[in-house]
Parts: C-alpha cells; sequence; structure tokens
C-alpha cells in the first residue's frame, strides 16, 4: 500500500504514461436518479453499480486512479470515505480481537501441569485481593449513595431514631430516609446493581429502558420503582422476560420530573 | 433516527463552547494541583507548566466528564481521570512538537524553541510522569477496581499513540509517498482518534457505569469522530487565521502526509511527482517558502482540499450514526447534547 520513492523510481515514472492519456475506452458511469448531491450519512452502506465498478482505495494502486475527465462527484467522495473508514475500523478491530486470542491461546498453552498447584495458590490469592478490593469498592459505592446508606442504617431508625420529615412524595427517594429494596421477577440468573449519586431533595425516579450494547438486541423495558405497601419503602421491581438474550443491561435512573440523571442501572442477564 | 449532516449548513448549538468553559475550568483548576510549584522551576517546572497554562480547547477532558454525566456519574469521579487526560495530551503536545520541528503551539513559539530540545524532552517525561498521580489518587474516589480498570485503559491509549507517531514519523524519515486514504486513517486512528475521543469517551462511560459497559462502541465512535477532527484540523492549517494558534502551512513545512498532500501526490503528473518527492525529501530548514507554496497551488489545482473536506463530512455522518447506537438509549441530558453536538463543532472550531 505504500510507495518508497527513490529518485530511480522517479526516473522511471517521468518515462512512463500518464493515465489520463490512456488509449483505453473511457468509463462512464450511468446517470444517477438523484437531482442534486445527497450529504448525509445514510447512503454509506449503498452498494451502487459505480461503487461495485471500482476496486478501494486501498487495494488502489496510484496509477489507476479514476481519470481526471471523470471526476469524483461530491457524493462518491463522501460515501468512498465513509465505506473506508468503516473497513479500516473494523480491520482494526478484528486485528484486535485476533491478538487476544492468541494471546488467550499462549496463556492456555503456558499452563503446565507441573505448574498447576503453584498457580491454584496463586490464583487463590489473587481471588482473595480481588474480592477485598471489591468489598472496598461496595463500601464506597454505599458511602456515596444515600439511599443505600440509609439502606444499611434502617434498623438504627426503626429503633427509634428520627428520620427528618420532609414532604412525603409517594415512592420518592432522597438521602435521608427508607431503604430501596430490589425484587427481580425472572426464570433467569441475573446480576443486579443499582448506583444511585447522592442527591439533597426529593425525586420521584423514574427508568424507561435497560440497553444492551448491541442495538440488535432487544431492550429490557419491565421495570419501574414503586411504594411497597409493607414497608412504606421505595422498592424497584425489574421483571426479565425468560427468553431475554444473556447480556449486559445499563440505563440511566432519571428524575421523573427534570429528567436529569440521578444514577445508573446495570442487569447482567446470565446464560 | 436517521443521523443527517449537512455539513455546509451545520450550527453548533452554543451547549458546546459553554460547556467546554465550564468543564475546561472545572479541570484546569484541578489540574493546577496537580503542577508543582517548588525548584528546580527555571529548568523544570515552569516549563512543565508552560502549555497547560496556554489554555487550548480542554475537549478530551471535557468529553470525559460529559460521557459520564451522561451515562449517570458524577462529575467529581470523572475529575481525576479529566486531569490525567489532559496532562498526558500535554506531554504528548511537547514530544510532537520537537519530532514535528513545530514552531507554533497555542498561538506562541513551541516549548522546545524556547528553551531548546534538552529541556523540553525533559518537561515532556515529567508531565507523562504527572498523569499517574491523578490516576492513583482515582482509587480514593471511585475505588481501587475502576481505578486499575483505568490505568489499563490509559496503558492502552499511550500505546495506540506511540505507534501512531511512529507510523508518520516512519513515513516522513523513509519519504514514503502515494499514501492511501486507508493508511492515512489508520495513522489517525491510533495517533488521534485514541487519545482525543476514543479513551476520554470510554474511562468516562467506565466511571459512569462504575465498569458496567463494554467499551468496545466507543471505538467506532471515536474514530469517526475524531478522524473528522483530524481532517479538519489539517485544513485549518492551510487557511491563514491567528486564532488557530499555529503556522500557517506548517504541516506542509513539516512535510505531513495529509490526507490533501497524499491526494494530491496522487493525482499529480509524473514531473510534478518527481518535485514533490524531492521536496518532501529535504529537512525542513532547506526547503523553501516558494516551494510551500507551489504545493499549496496544486492542492487547489487538484481540489484535494474540498477532496479532504468531503471526506471529513461523511466521517461525521458516520459519527452521528454510531453516536445513535452507543447514546440513543440515554435520557436527554445537557452532557448527552454536548456530546451530540462536538460532531458538529470540529467543523466549526478554530
Amino acid at each position: 500500500m505504500i510507495t518508497h520513492n527513490s529518485k530511480s523510481q522517479a526516473r522511471k515514472r517521468r518515462h512512463a504514461p500518464k493515465p489520463a492519456t490512456s488509449n483505453k475506452e473511457r468509463l462512464r458511469r450511468p446517470d444517477p436518479a438523484r437531482t442534486g448531491p445527497i450529504r448525509n450519512a445514510t447512503t454509506y452502506l449503498r452498494d451502487s453499480r459505480s461503487w461495485n465498478d471500482r476496486t478501494t482505495d486501498s487495494t488502489r494502486a496510484h496509477t489507476d486512479r479514476p481519470a481526471q475527465d471523470s471526476p469524483d462527484t461530491v457524493d462518491d467522495v463522501v460515501t468512498r470515505g465513509v465505506k473506508l473508514g468503516y473497513k479500516v475500523i473494523e480491520d482494526y478491530l478484528r486485528q484486535g480481537q485476533r491478538s487476544a486470542e492468541r494471546f488467550r491461546e499462549a496463556l492456555q498453552k503456558g499452563c503446565s501441569k507441573e505448574g498447576k498447584g503453584e498457580e491454584a495458590i496463586d490464583g487463590l490469592l489473587r481471588l482473595y485481593k480481588d474480592m477485598n478490593d471489591l468489598w472496598i469498592d461496595a463500601v464506597g459505592v454505599i458511602l456515596r449513595s444515600p439511599p443505600l446508606l440509609s439502606w444499611f442504617n434502617g434498623t438504627e431508625q426503626r429503633n427509634g431514631a428520627a428520620a427528618p420529615s420532609r414532604g412525603k412524595v409517594p415512592g420518592s427517594i432522597n438521602g435521608a430516609e427508607g431503604g430501596l429494596a430490589i425484587e427481580i421477577v425472572s426464570k433467569r440468573r441475573t446480576q443486579v446493581t443499582l448506583d444511585l449519586r447522592p442527591h439533597p431533595q426529593r425525586y420521584i425516579p423514574l427508568l424507561y429502558a435497560l440497553h444492551a450494547p448491541n442495538p440488535r438486541i432487544p431492550p429490557l423495558t419491565e421495570m419501574a420503582f414503586r411504594l411497597d405497601k409493607k414497608t412504606k419503602g421505595p422498592i424497584l421491581q425489574i421483571k426479565i422476560p425468560d427468553r431475554q438474550p444473556a447480556a449486559l443491561y445499563t440505563g440511566v435512573v432519571i428524575d421523573k420530573h427534570t429528567h436529569e440523571p440521578r444514577g445508573m442501572l446495570s442487569v447482567r442477564v446470565l446464560p | 433516527m436517521t443521523p443527517t449532516l449537512s455539513a455546509e449548513r451545520v450550527h453548533t448549538p452554543p451547549l458546546i463552547p459553554e460547556m467546554l468553559e465550564e468543564y475546561g475550568a472545572i479541570t484546569r483548576k484541578a489540574l493546577q494541583n496537580y503542577l508543582p510549584s517548588g525548584a528546580p522551576r527555571r529548568h523544570l517546572y515552569d516549563l512543565v507548566s508552560d502549555y497547560p497554562q496556554r489554555g487550548g480547547k480542554m475537549m478530551r477532558s471535557s468529553l470525559c466528564l460529559a460521557t459520564a454525566g451522561a451515562f449517570g456519574g458524577r462529575r467529581e469521579d470523572a475529575l481525576c481521570s479529566a486531569v490525567a487526560i489532559e496532562l498526558l495530551h500535554n506531554a504528548l503536545l511537547i514530544h510532537d512538537d520537537i519530532e514535528d520541528e513545530s514552531e507554533e503551539r497555542r498561538g506562541r513559539p513551541t516549548l522546545h524553541l524556547l528553551h531548546g530540545i534538552p529541556l523540553a524532552l525533559n518537561a515532556g517525561d515529567t508531565l507523562s510522569l504527572l498523569s499517574l498521580r491523578p490516576l492513583m489518587d482515582n482509587a480514593r474516589h471511585i475505588g481501587s477496581r475502576l481505578a486499575m480498570r483505568i490505568l489499563q485503559e490509559t496503558e492502552r491509549v499511550a500505546w495506540e499513540s506511540a505507534e501512531g507517531q511512529a507510523m508518520e514519523l516512519g513515513w516522513r524519515r523513509d519519504n514514503c509517498n502515494g499514501l492511501h486514504d486507508a493508511d492515512y486513517l489508520t495513522m489517525v486512528l491510533k495517533k488521534t482518534c485514541w487519545l482525543a475521543i476514543i479513551h476520554p469517551s470510554r474511562v468516562g462511560a467506565l466511571i459512569g457505569t462504575r465498569g458496567g459497559i463494554d467499551p468496545e462502541p466507543f471505538i467506532r465512535f471515536g474514530f469517526f469522530l475524531g478522524a473528522a477532527f483530524q481532517i479538519q484540523d489539517d485544513l485549518l492549517n492551510l487557511v491563514a487565521d491567528r486564532r488557530y494558534g499555529k503556522e500557517l502551512n506548517g504541516d506542509i513545512w513539516e512535510g505531513k502526509r495529509t490526507l490533501m498532500l497524499n491526494h494530491t501526490y496522487r493525482e499529480a503528473s509524473a514531473e510534478e511527482r518527481r518535485r514533490l518527492t524531492e521536496f518532501l525529501a529535504l529537512s525542513r530548514e532547506r526547503r523553501t517558502v516558494e516551494e510551500v507554496r507551489w504545493i499549496r497551488r496544486l492542492m487547489d489545482t487538484y481540489d484535494s482540499v474540498d477532496y479532504a473536506r468531503r471526506i471529513a463530512h461523511g466521517l461525521a455522518g458516520a459519527a452521528l450514526h454510531e453516536y445513535e447506537s452507543i447514546y440513543g438509549g440515554l435520557p436527554d441530558s445537557r452532557d448527552k447534547q454536548f456530546i451530540r453536538g462536538m460532531v458538529t463543532w470540529v467543523f466549526e472550531r478554530i
């Protein structure tokens, strides 16, 4: 793809015939149906005849570039740029995947039978250390999230500690009172993580949907914050359809009235 | 929703400069705490503070803060990472300026022209080291597990940037010409897109979701937006505007293999190619203003500037498409609007 130019190569090229003056029959595109340039990204996957008639930029040597008497239209250049961009990024991602696979294979091959005992001990030590880190992280999340902190302090409050008196809004959350329970209705194995920001005011939390990274996977939509009739505390109920694909679904908890984000909910549906 | 981008009529919402100002000020204030003020000032710490204090758009750090916010995270949780991104960016700018033999940065002479290459190199190294401090401080704010994850992300962006820079410098040293657009885009993906867009977006999203997101889709979005940004940056280098803060036609003087130069080379006649090759083989001090002007005119002759502009517009359109797949499901917020607005902002910024 890269041409190294030396002086001798330059001399050779000086005597070579220019592509634009070739005797070959001129290539002509069919007249486009449109009446003006289309300057948007909607055409980037278009499979027009003009595309099929030519090679892509990355495979084309500079000597067979389009003749100067048939210049690219605006639309062609935009489309080519987008198509080329997708080719570059997909090649790059595939290369990364291949490297990761090779790396994993090398790791697996490197696990000799003799070393398995030591590795198991190392693994246990790492697991212990990771669990320790996770615990510290969990405490950090709780300390930064007053609704959860108040849930942890719930016993104290039930034992008579006075909660600050504020305007009661059914199903509302603030940083001072009421524990938050999570109820999952699912036959699938799931992991749920709720991270709420501390907020001085009461608000009614709202969730629209949880999306998977792959846009083709349908989102989780059956979830709601409501007030538990027994405990009078807020409860988050999540229903997961039986056929929901295994994936990590994430969504933002927002304030029902202001639509400002208040936190994040993620649900990992396990295979 | 179908993303459309009519680039000739795009208007960046006023929210973008407002939020760049707001988030930039927050990051700058936090960054000040990491700049050493003691001795040796004259030969080190004054130089270390120079580029960060010259201003700059603060685009990278603002994008990190905004992405964290768009995913429901707290701005203060992303602040250390935003500071680290700015410090690393400034460190790389010092080294880039030396490697590119650049003369101006943010409207003033480059650091190595002011203090010489050895001291400037040392200041760049120090800024790189300084960028580790806020990453270590991350553990106190977001927990050690997520802090380690962001450190790994930072290690990756450093590798990608180094590989991209090596590609470009190698082309110049070996006088590689006739490069294709795919070569240019691959180089830009590594050299620019990772640090400018991909890394701040991934880090912001990881913080916003507390590690609960697959960061791969940000590579596509960041590539398209970052490439449009870089091409526009290269185009701005060809127009005379002192606000741009870099020397006019500086990229031609430096022999950078921009999309415009590569296109001109591919379209040029054999004789023009020979002359171009000879010019690009020279060291910067031996290049003449007449030759630089000739190349600039040649770019106009072959519509290379317009060609690059159209490619940039197409890539920005693809960035909008990728934006929808990542951010489309999130509730509307200032942060979300900011990230979308950046796609048009890259064409209007100076």
